[in-house]
């Protein structure tokens, strides 16, 4: 019971965070864009980082926020035919289909984490920050790993379902 | 290969799996099915789709739309516009179709302004006497043209996936938005005089000087980000920082109806939103990757040239094509996948690919206000609680002059490219 309650509010707590660290970053962003185009004019100065860092944050953005839109089934997807179909065929094809992505995400972590592995042993810099690429790689397995994790969630009810 | 792409997305588009993990399993199953390339190229991919400056446009532009959409500008710019023109015949829906159009101009996004607008414009036609569907109907068709009219997120998305200038598809939209915001006008108009419904009275000068001091930086707005744009202050990515920021500004230090507490409230679902999209198009681009290096485009135009001999009789061919797609998925996402495929043969029939942008924009515009994908409609559905048969009635005689408008941007090349020829050239 209380491992239950302690599950609730890290879950709560999750939601939380990556809602606020979304938000935050996409406005923070903005910000600085703006403040960036404020000072090319006023004083003739302008932030050589800036582009490099909004690609590279650009990047966790897109997968913070599709690990976000798994958890609230906000991907765009085709479930007219999935709509239709009965109690039991319904149920299957959801599992189905959020194991076949589980699958594909879980593959993504592997390769995508070579990929990072690579860039960190390699000592890769970027070109204006001196950041370290694997940082801007890191997203990539990291969300996945998320997302394959939620899709694995939500093939298990769904078989729950189906027991019933 | 191509076999293999064709079953693997049909089987999986029908087993309902998202949109973006379904271009993302494609590749990959064509990738170890009949190559022996490293899978990690597929990690590259992606990296590289996202790792641009332009796509940040795309999340700063749908939160300030949020912002605007929960703050008072949108009140403030319908109540500037029905001042302007509120007393014609039919004056109410005509403002309502007009704000639209102003709104259009600060956000990118057809839903965006349909709520903006819609929330309080609907009410207000109801309560003035205008007909449910017709009240209906003309704002959730000119809330489409959010995306018509710059800026417009599908056509950021557009130039991603096509290496087109996103500052002249905006400029190539401002034409063939305000002429279908022209023609439902016309057709408000025509309404109102048939059935007679009531119009507002003349406002005083004073009323309109006070309405407009209000809404004025609701209307600053549209002049800042094509201006800034056009001028070469900046970047379309900046514009839209700019515009979150000014935003932000002016609804919590002038209209003060916004606090910073709820600001991650009101941007969670936009911002949400914008990362899937963003999401979409970075699977999309790593299977566009595969089909480039394949030559499928090449293959595609080879086939098209030998049955279809006219640039003409093609662009009706993909009109076909995308409202047929428009039953099966979301028109940005068929645009995503279809547009590149047919670079090749735009080339060869010397079609503009500024000009075929536009015709995609209208299509989509089009799959937002028709079942099954229709954002527009499920949105109006969520603002005025009506049902879906009651809204798509309403929206169903607009559809003509959309269908109008669409073959006269595909035929009239000018509409689009006057603009940018003329300005940017």
């Amino acid at each position: 019971m209380r491992v239950m309650l302690i599950m609730a509010r890290l879950s709560l707590f999750i939601d939380q965070v990556e809602k606020q660290v979304l938000v935050w970053t996409i406005l923070g962003l903005a910000l600085i864009g703006f403040i960036q185009v404020f000072c090319r004019y006023l004083f003739n100065y302008s932030f050589t980082w800036y582009e490099e860092l909004s690609r590279y944050l650009g990047v966790f953005v897109a997968f913070l926020g599709a690990a976000t839109g798994v958890k609230y089934g906000m991907h765009f997807s085709m479930d007219a035919l999935s709509k239709k179909l009965k109690k039991p065929w319904k149920n299957i094809l959801s599992v189905f289909s959020n194991l076949v992505c589980s699958v594909f995400f879980g593959v993504v972590v592997y390769y995508s984490w070579k990929v990072v592995v690579k860039n960190w042993s390699y000592e890769t810099t970027s070109a204006a920050m001196n950041m370290p690429m694997y940082l801007a790689y890191l997203p990539i397995p990291v969300f996945s790993l998320v997302m394959a994790v939620r899709h694995l969630k939500v093939a298990a009810a769904e078989a729950r379902d189906l027991r019933k | 290969m191509t076999l293999t792409i064709a079953i693997c997305f049909v089987a999986l588009l029908l087993a309902g799996v998202p949109i973006a993990a379904l271009l993302g399993i494609t590749t990959m199953a064509a990738l170890i099915i009949h190559t022996s390339t490293p899978l990690h190229i597929i990690a590259q991919q992606f990296f590289n789709a996202l790792d641009k400056f332009v796509l940040l446009a795309i999340p700063f532009f749908i939160l300030a739309g949020a912002i605007m959409t929960r703050g008072g500008i949108a009140r403030r710019l319908i109540n500037f516009v029905n001042a302007l023109v509120g007393w014609f015949p039919g004056g109410l829906s005509i403002a309502g179709v007009t704000a639209c159009i102003f709104f259009a101009a600060i956000s990118g996004s057809s839903p965006a302004t349909v709520v903006a607008i819609g929330s309080i414009m609907i009410p207000a036609l109801l309560k003035a006497g205008y007909g449910t569907r017709f009240s209906y109907g003309i704002i959730t068709v000119s809330g489409s043209l959010g995306i018509v009219i710059p800026p417009s997120i599908p056509m950021i998305l557009y130039c991603l996936v096509m290496n087109e200038s996103v500052a002249e598809l905006f400029m190539a939209g401002i034409l063939p938005g305000l002429i279908i915001g022209f023609l439902l006008i016309v057709y408000a108009y025509i309404q109102a005089r048939r059935k007679g419904w009531k119009t507002g009275k003349r406002p005083s000068l004073q009323e309109l000087f006070t309405s407009t001091r209000e809404g004025i930086w609701a209307l600053l707005l549209p002049f800042i980000v094509l201006g800034g744009i056009y001028s070469g202050i900046f970047t379309p990515t900046e514009a839209a920082a700019v515009s979150v920021v000014y935003a932000l500004l002016v609804e919590m230090l002038i209209y003060r109806e916004f606090g910073i507490k709820d600001l991650p409230n009101a941007c969670e679902q936009a911002a949400i939103l914008s990362a899937c999209l963003l999401f979409i198009l970075s699977c999309a681009m790593t299977f566009v990757w595969l089909l480039t290096a394949e030559q499928i485009p090449v293959q595609l135009a080879d086939f098209i040239m030998v049955h279809i001999h006219s640039p003409w009789m093609f662009l009706l061919a993909i009109n076909l094509l995308f409202l047929l797609m428009g039953c099966f998925m979301d028109d940005v996402s068929a645009m995503l996948v279809l547009a590149p495929l047919f670079v090749e043969t735009l080339n060869r029939f010397g079609i503009d690919l500024v000009h075929f942008g536009i015709i995609m924009v209208l299509n989509i515009q089009f799959g937002m206000l028709t079942p099954p994908f229709g954002l527009n409609l499920f949105v109006a559905m969520g603002i005025t609680r009506a049902s879906l048969m009651d809204i798509a009635q309403g929206v169903f005689p607009l559809l003509i002059i959309l269908l109008f408008c669409l073959l006269l941007v595909t035929y009239i090349p000018a509409i689009s490219l006057f603009l940018p020829n003329l300005l940017l050239k």
